[in-house]
């Protein structure tokens, strides 16, 4: 099992280097500097508009769906690993392991893309400016995270691991909302970690352990679906 | 000693009621689909599946361990993620040597170099061919279509490692559509049809022994000979391509010996000589149809209908030559020393047909 899951740490390395369409990393973070900027000479609240809207609405979970598309591409996830499944590599370990590399590497593209939402918007005087560096760089690591195992969970199913855009979808619309339909999306939590309004009432404090959990069940749901 | 069991499988495409086997190559006949299927399932790569698949006593879906000791062939292979051909094999053979070894084994030495990436998907499949082929003590050896679609690789060499890794410890399953394969393979072959596995022996036998069966005729006066035979009476259907095949005549007839005699007398009229000919294998509708027939003869039912599908037959003949005329119909008397009798003949579909004589 251990053996398994550094390979799949490998696959998943290689298959991200190997990608040509890395030549587009640029994208996101000019998308975010630009969204920044105009919002700044648009108002107050610039820097929990870019964040709540480009950053984590739309930068953070495609660039986590762009990275998976890499590591899992057109395939579902448990087919994904089968160059290590072949040779006698455990699937399950394989598929966390490439999952848990996808992860490390969303976290960071999360926090690069959050805190240049934050230089765009703010100013180095800004008395809020490192406070907002700080926090936004955590969250944005972990948005990063948990959409990949998000994400990842959801490429199990389907034949083609469409179940990928269904989650996200799913997310964009109903992690949206503040009711008791948007608990079980990271969105909602994400956004209660950034200031916006709460899902049913929670204290921001609890939107942390929440992602947790829910990071939890979707490598419980990974090893569920995936044979050994 | 390596053992394969079998039991009520079913996939999308695909039905096995049981099937149990030990040591020894065992080319399957299936359609393309399923053959794929059941070489993925075999290789534990196929996870919606029913019933019961095991390889000395482990279901390869649920055992890492099986699986590594499991060569596979996929009908459709992955684009690895080494640097070139060589790193991609030497991870799963274990050293750039081997790998070396391994392609060229096949005769594909001279890939060790290339990017993987720029494989096309047939030069994937031979790629993984080779390296199927070099496992070291395999338990079960699953290939789809090894002798098809597998560019630069040498058909000779895959059936002799075949044959080597049977007379070892290992079942080796190679799974083809094409009957010209399957004679070519060797082995006990088999035959799935209507969700059972046969022993494809029988089926193949009688699909080239009873009606329709095909001729090929090489010619120096192949045009000449094919223009005789379209005004003989026991040959069903002509086919002759002036520019591809331009020495081949290709014949239906109702059975061997009456197409047989047809050939040679037409050659005696017009004084032509022949080089060769050849009984071709008979098609997969045909076979699967014997073997159908045969499953319901052993419950005591009546034959099957033959099989409806479109006439592959073309008459490609030169202007000015009448076109043939129509098949006489069912039960009228042969002409020239014909047979009405399709058990007649004593062809051997094992010897007959397993390479164009012309290519030869």
């Amino acid at each position: 099992m251990r053996r398994s899951l550094l390979d799949g740490c490998v696959l998943a390395i290689r298959r991200v280097a190997r990608a040509r369409s890395l030549l587009l990393l640029p994208l996101p973070i000019l998308f975010v500097a630009l969204v920044g900027w105009t919002e700044r000479s648009a108002g107050a609240a610039a820097t929990d508009r870019t964040l709540t809207g480009a950053t984590f609405g739309f930068a953070i979970p495609l660039g986590a769906l762009a990275l998976l598309r890499l590591v899992v591409p057109g395939v579902r996830l448990d087919e994904s690993v089968l160059p290590l499944s072949r040779r006698g590599a455990d699937r399950r370990g394989a598929a966390l392991g490439l999952l848990a590399t996808l992860s490390a590497l969303a976290g960071v593209g999360g926090t690069i893309l959050a805190l240049v939402a934050v230089l765009a918007t703010r100013s180095p005087a800004d008395p809020r400016f490192t406070s907002d560096l700080v926090a936004s760089a955590w969250i944005g690591g972990l948005g990063g995270a948990i959409y990949a195992w998000w994400l990842g969970f959801g490429a199990s199913f389907g034949a083609r691991g469409g179940g990928r855009w269904a989650l996200l979808l799913l997310d964009a619309t109903l992690g949206m909302g503040t009711g008791a339909l948007a608990l079980p999306w990271p969105r909602a939590h994400l956004r209660n970690l950034l200031g916006a309004d709460a899902v049913l009432g929670l204290p921001q404090w609890a939107a942390a352990p929440w992602l947790g959990a829910l990071l939890l069940l979707c490598v419980l749901g990974a090893v569920a679906r995936v044979d050994r | 000693m390596s053992r394969l069991v079998l039991r009520g499988m079913r996939a999308a495409g695909l039905q096995v009621a049981e099937l149990d086997l030990g040591p020894g190559l065992f080319p399957i006949l299936a359609r393309p689909n399923a053959g794929a299927t059941l070489v993925s399932a075999l290789g534990g790569q196929l996870r919606d599946r029913a019933g019961t698949l095991t390889i000395d006593g482990a279901d390869p879906q649920r055992s890492p361990a099986a699986r590594a000791r499991i060569a596979l062939l996929l009908a459709l292979e992955p684009v690895t993620e080494a640097r070139t051909v060589r790193d991609g094999l030497a991870a799963a053979l274990g050293g750039e040597a081997e790998a070396e070894a391994a392609l060229s084994e096949v005769g594909l030495g001279a890939w060790a170099a290339r990017d993987p990436r720029c494989l096309t998907p047939a030069e994937r499949r031979s790629v993984a061919l080779a390296a199927a082929l070099a496992a070291e003590d395999p338990l079960l050896v699953a290939l789809c279509e090894p002798l098809a679609d597998v560019p630069g690789v040498d058909p000779g060499r895959v059936v002799t490692r075949l044959r080597e890794l049977g007379a070892e410890d290992a079942v080796v399953i190679p799974v083809t559509s094409s009957v010209r394969d399957l004679l070519a393979l060797g082995g006990d072959p088999f035959v799935l049809a209507i969700g059972a596995a046969f022993r494809a022996t029988g089926p193949v036998t009688a699909a080239s022994t009873g009606r329709d069966v095909e001729l090929v005729a090489i010619s120096p006066a192949a045009r000449d000979l094919a223009a005789g035979l379209l005004a003989r009476p026991e040959v069903e259907a002509v086919s002759y391509d002036e520019v591809t095949a331009p020495r081949r005549v290709r014949l239906r007839a109702r059975d061997v010996r009456a197409g047989s005699l047809a050939i040679l007398a037409v050659a005696t009229e017009q004084g032509t000589s022949l080089t060769a000919l050849s009984l071709e294998p008979p098609t997969l509708d045909s076979v699967e149809a014997a073997a159908m027939n045969a499953a319901r003869a052993s419950l005591g039912g009546r034959p099957a209908a033959p099989p409806t599908r479109p006439d592959p037959w073309s008459v490609a003949m030169p202007f000015g030559v009448a076109p043939p005329p129509p098949p006489p119909p069912p039960g009228a008397p042969p002409a020239l020393g014909g047979s009405a009798d399709p058990t007649s003949a004593a062809a051997d579909p094992g010897g007959a047909g397993t390479g164009s004589p012309e290519e030869a």
